[in-house]
């Protein structure tokens, strides 16, 4: 199980989620609660 | 699934976020399968994962360049859903005639609708037998980082581990038998991690025989 999961391709919304986290803090820009 | 969310935290060097990011996505598909293990259940695996990255962000400042990230990852992740189970515990009210028409544990019922063997199996280990199996003998850690990551002691990881192998072994073999039918072909995964935990403790899979034969040889 752990194997096969994996292997599968990572969904979008991680993607999404990394692209978000890098637009808030990846250029050094901070965003505000 | 975690809605997406700007993160607010310390701005870092460029170059070492970009690094960072790139590491993490690279790990993803580890933290899923961690997290899968320890769930069960896809959609709460993956919002468990998505919570780990986010928090690995906010304290990438923590983690020290050229040590194990994937170890401190799993921490997190560990950590995370041991703090999710108990405040689920502590806000969830007593139902006595819900708990009365549940024949299991709610985890061993997602577990067993849609998994394979192997996962059932899986299910039927405590949670320390099971994150110590699946970090050994899956997902390639030392006995001495699994403890890390398990916080606690290397030979207690083992003994874990040894148990864990025992058990898996017993109710793949039909000592204990699983609640579903059985299919055929899907014992490749289980196979695989009684390789590795082979491959790692040679010696103590010789003492206990053949791996094949609990019935013969897997008593310790």
């Amino acid at each position: 199980m752990y194997d096969n999961v994996a292997k599968e391709p990572v969904p979008d919304d991680f993607l999404e989620l990394l692209h978000k986290i890098d637009g808030a803090g990846g250029e050094g820009s901070k965003t505000s609660t | 699934m975690t809605e997406p969310k700007p993160v607010h935290e310390p701005p870092g060097n460029a170059d070492s976020d970009s690094q960072f990011k790139a590491d993490l996505l690279e790990l993803i598909p580890f933290l899923r399968a961690f997290a899968r293990s320890l769930c069960g259940n896809q959609e709460t695996a993956d919002d468990l994962a998505q919570e780990t990255l986010v928090k690995a962000w906010q304290a990438r400042s923590m983690f020290a360049p050229g040590t194990n990230l994937k170890a401190w990852l799993f921490t997190i992740l560990r950590n995370q859903f041991y703090s999710d189970r108990r405040r689920a515990w502590r806000q969830t009210p007593w139902d006595q005639d819900a708990a009365e028409r549940i024949p299991g544990s709610s985890s061993e019922q997602s577990w067993a609708a849609e998994l394979s063997d192997t996962a059932r199996a899986l299910s039927r280990l405590s949670d320390e037998q099971r994150e110590a199996l699946i970090l050994v003998g899956a997902g390639g850690f030392s006995y001495e980082d699994a403890a890390a990551i398990c916080r606690c002691a290397v030979g207690t990881v083992k003994s874990r581990v040894a148990r864990a192998r025992k058990s898996l072994l017993a109710i793949l073999e039909g000592e204990d038998p699983l609640p579903q039918a059985s299919r055929p072909g899907e014992r490749d995964a289980a196979d695989a991690i009684m390789a590795e935990l082979d491959r790692l403790a040679p010696e103590a899979s010789r003492g206990q025989g053949a791996r094949r034969r609990p019935k013969d040889g897997t008593s310790t």
